[in-house]
């Protein structure tokens, strides 16, 4: 590891949202619980490296993605930029963070200004941020993003590109100030298998041939494992484990990446891969308190999982909060008998 | 042999559009055998849910069927009116279910109430007698018996989608149409359904047409499958058959495109350009402008579907080049091992 600081780094963010509450509330003075969408998730990207968040849908990780761009304000915790934290950030320095750190919309079909043409739509931001050699940076930023020639889109507007065309267009956009973030956000799940997989392709090639760094957020495990080099694994705005992505497919630790690992199809007749044991849906972040929040749904859960599990270092560079996989000195040998479902 | 529970023979769908005819589905011809589980299989346009809304006649107003025939235990559908299909076909013979169960159940109606509502139109069945199927069924699927009457918003995604599936078998039908049903669930809960549409398949005669996008899900749950690209049927054949010696190129490409988590260092393979719009009469291979391997033939004909490998698979091919296109694409990438077709895992 370099001495420099990481380029991104997240230290026990919170972000909760409150309810609404109805007037019957206020009157009895009901307090309702906030909904607990990110809480205390620390990650660190670093240079040149790909990040992937995964979680079914409900358990933080756009919340954390629109965090870290600086959209919602975190509840506690704090967020560093290159080693700055990002609460002391003035005017100036939140334009340059902006410029620095791009994003990547899920839906290409409506993330793109209709009426802009390509080359308007990439212009703007050299614009905003005062860059010139425009119109050179506009087409090698098509080119990077392959599309080509340059010239055959720079007049086209979205109305006339195909799904995996517009995905390609946003991300010369988000190339086109040579960013050294960027925030991906699904941005496959919206294309088709035979396209999806041309822009995997791109993404990885991005950061292995341009240097950028990449938080990938997804629900599908499949598609992050081509582009991530490390994956989190989030439930219920918490994140259970944290492994590069070779170890963490092939051995996954929590008991709840075991059941996402395992419940991925596999394209393959042969296979004959076992139904989920899982049962149960993730249900809401609100009002959990203490405890390990898959504790209901989980087939390995003990009594000790009432408390909340630390992340516990393991070797190989992963992280795994889950009781399993620690000592608990205090603990007696039958406070620590499995209770098998 | 059994005799086949529905058969598509050649069956070729329009649209009116501004532009003129549009065609969706032009000649396509599979069988679904009693029992079986069938996958449709394609990328979006190419004609998989027109295909299947043409079957219960529930095409968009400017569409309709311009040659063919659908054959339903024998009986031709695609003539019989509105109200014979409404009253002998839907439902009893063959239900339906849709992508987002979310929006097809009644918010305002208690589930059980709209079992009920199916029981008095189609059944003689008592009140009692059709609750009590109703929640036998919803034990099936992995739903508690008690909850039969609770509203929709009382489910989350996943077990609205099974309260559907409930609703789709409580007719004893034969065959049930499943619209991309799992695309709008998490992965942990798509395979929760397809635990209880396996166990349906253990415990019932009842066959399933599966419409997705996604191949690994029919590999895994079908017997059958029938890839579609561009209103055509590429390939049919048994699911393991089309796996191991795909005859089409477009199965070929589509399987490498496929993600497979136990390979993520594997190269995805990508398909160049995207399916054509026909307007018109369909002259040519839909697949010819993405096709590596096209020659002049697959511009100027329709390749026909026809029988590929042994007779009693009934494995078939639309591609003029059907019996090299295998051989040409391994020569061109050196999988030699790992993930490519043919290779059996394990």
């Amino acid at each position: 590891m370099s001495d420099d600081p990481p380029l991104l780094e997240t230290r026990d963010l919170c972000r909760y949202f409150e309810q609404d509450t109805s007037p019957l509330d206020v009157l009895l003075r009901r307090e309702s619980e906030p909904v607990e969408a990110v809480d205390g998730v620390s990650l660190t990207l670093h240079e040149n490296e790909s990040l992937g968040v995964i979680g079914e849908s409900g358990c933080g990780k756009s919340t954390l993605l629109m965090t870290l761009m600086g959209l919602h304000d975190p509840t506690d915790g704090t967020i560093f930029y290159k080693g700055r934290d990002v609460a002391d950030f003035d005017k100036a320095d939140w334009k340059a963070f902006r410029r620095d750190v791009q994003i990547i919309f899920q839906d290409p079909f409506n993330s793109l200004d209709p009426k802009l043409t390509v080359r308007e739509s990439l212009l703007e931001p050299l614009k905003i941020h005062g860059i010139g050699d425009r119109e050179r940076r506009v087409r090698e930023a098509l080119a990077n993003a392959e599309l080509n020639p340059p010239e055959a889109y720079l007049d086209r507007r979205p109305g006339q590109l195909s799904g995996g065309e517009l995905q390609r267009v946003s991300i010369a956009r988000a190339l086109v100030l040579d960013p050294d973030v960027i925030l991906a956000d699904e941005p496959v799940s919206m294309l088709d298998v035979s396209t999806q997989a041309s822009v995997l392709n791109l993404l990885s090639e991005l950061i292995d041939d341009l240097g950028v760094s990449m938080f990938y957020i997804s629900h599908d495990l499949s598609t992050v494992s081509y582009v991530c080099d490390r994956i989190n694994v989030m439930y219920l705005g918490r994140v259970v484990e944290s492994a590069p992505t070779a170890p963490l497919l092939e051995d996954p630790k929590h008991p709840y990446t075991q059941a996402l690992v395992d419940a991925i199809p596999i394209p393959d007749p042969h296979h004959g891969r076992e139904r989920t044991t899982v049962d149960g849906t993730p249900g809401n972040p609100v009002g959990l308190g203490e405890g390990c929040r898959f504790r209901d749904r989980c087939p390995d859960r003990m009594e000790i999982c009432e408390r909340t599990p630390i992340d516990h270092g393991m070797d190989g560079d992963r992280e795994v909060a889950c009781h399993l996989y620690y000592d608990h000195e205090e603990l007696t040998d039958a406070e620590a008998t499995v209770i098998r479902s | 042999m059994t005799d086949p529970l529905l058969e598509v023979e050649d069956l070729t769908v329009k649209y009116r559009t501004e532009g003129g005819m549009l065609t969706a589905v032009s000649d396509a011809s599979f069988t679904i055998d009693p029992g079986e589980y069938f996958g449709l299989v394609g990328e979006s346009g190419c004609g998989k849910s027109t295909l299947t809304k043409s079957l219960l006649k529930g095409l968009d107003s400017n569409g309709q069927i311009t040659s063919g025939t659908v054959r339903y235990k024998g009986e031709e559908l695609q003539d019989l009116s509105e109200t014979e299909i409404n009253d002998r076909i839907r439902w009893k013979e063959i239900s339906w279910i849709p992508q987002s169960s979310m929006n097809s159940l009644d918010p305002l109606q208690r589930v059980s109430e709209q079992a009920l509502e199916l029981a008095a139109v189609h059944t003689d069945l008592t009140r009692e007698a059709a609750l009590e199927k109703f929640r036998d069924l919803f034990e099936i699927v992995g739903l508690p018996k008690e909850r039969v009457s609770d509203y929709p918003h009382q489910f989350s995604g996943g077990m609205q989608q099974r309260a559907v599936i409930a609703l789709a078998l409580f007719l004893d039908p034969s065959l049930i149409i499943a619209d991309e049903p799992t695309t709008a669930l998490d992965v942990i809960m798509q395979d929760q359904v397809f635990k209880y549409l396996d166990r349906i398949k253990e415990e019932t005669d009842t066959s399933v047409l599966l419409i997705t996008h996604d191949i690994s899900v029919v590999f895994e749950s079908c017997d059958r499958i029938a890839i579609m690209h561009g209103g055509q049927v590429a390939e049919t054949g048994p699911v393991t058959d089309v796996f191991d010696d795909p005859r089409h190129p477009y199965s070929i490409l589509l399987q490498e495109a496929f993600p497979d988590v136990r390979y993520p260092d594997r190269d995805l393979g990508v398909i160049e350009g995207r399916p054509p719009e026909s307007m018109g009469e369909v002259t040519q291979c839909t697949f010819a402008d993405r096709c590596p391997w096209a020659v002049e033939e697959c511009y100027e004909h329709v390749p026909p579907q026809e029988q590929v490998g042994p007779a009693d698979r009934d494995h078939t091919a639309a591609c003029f080049r059907s019996d090299e296109v295998l051989e040409l694409y391994r020569a061109e990438t050196d999988h030699s091992g790992g993930a490519n077709a043919g290779t059996t895992a394990e």
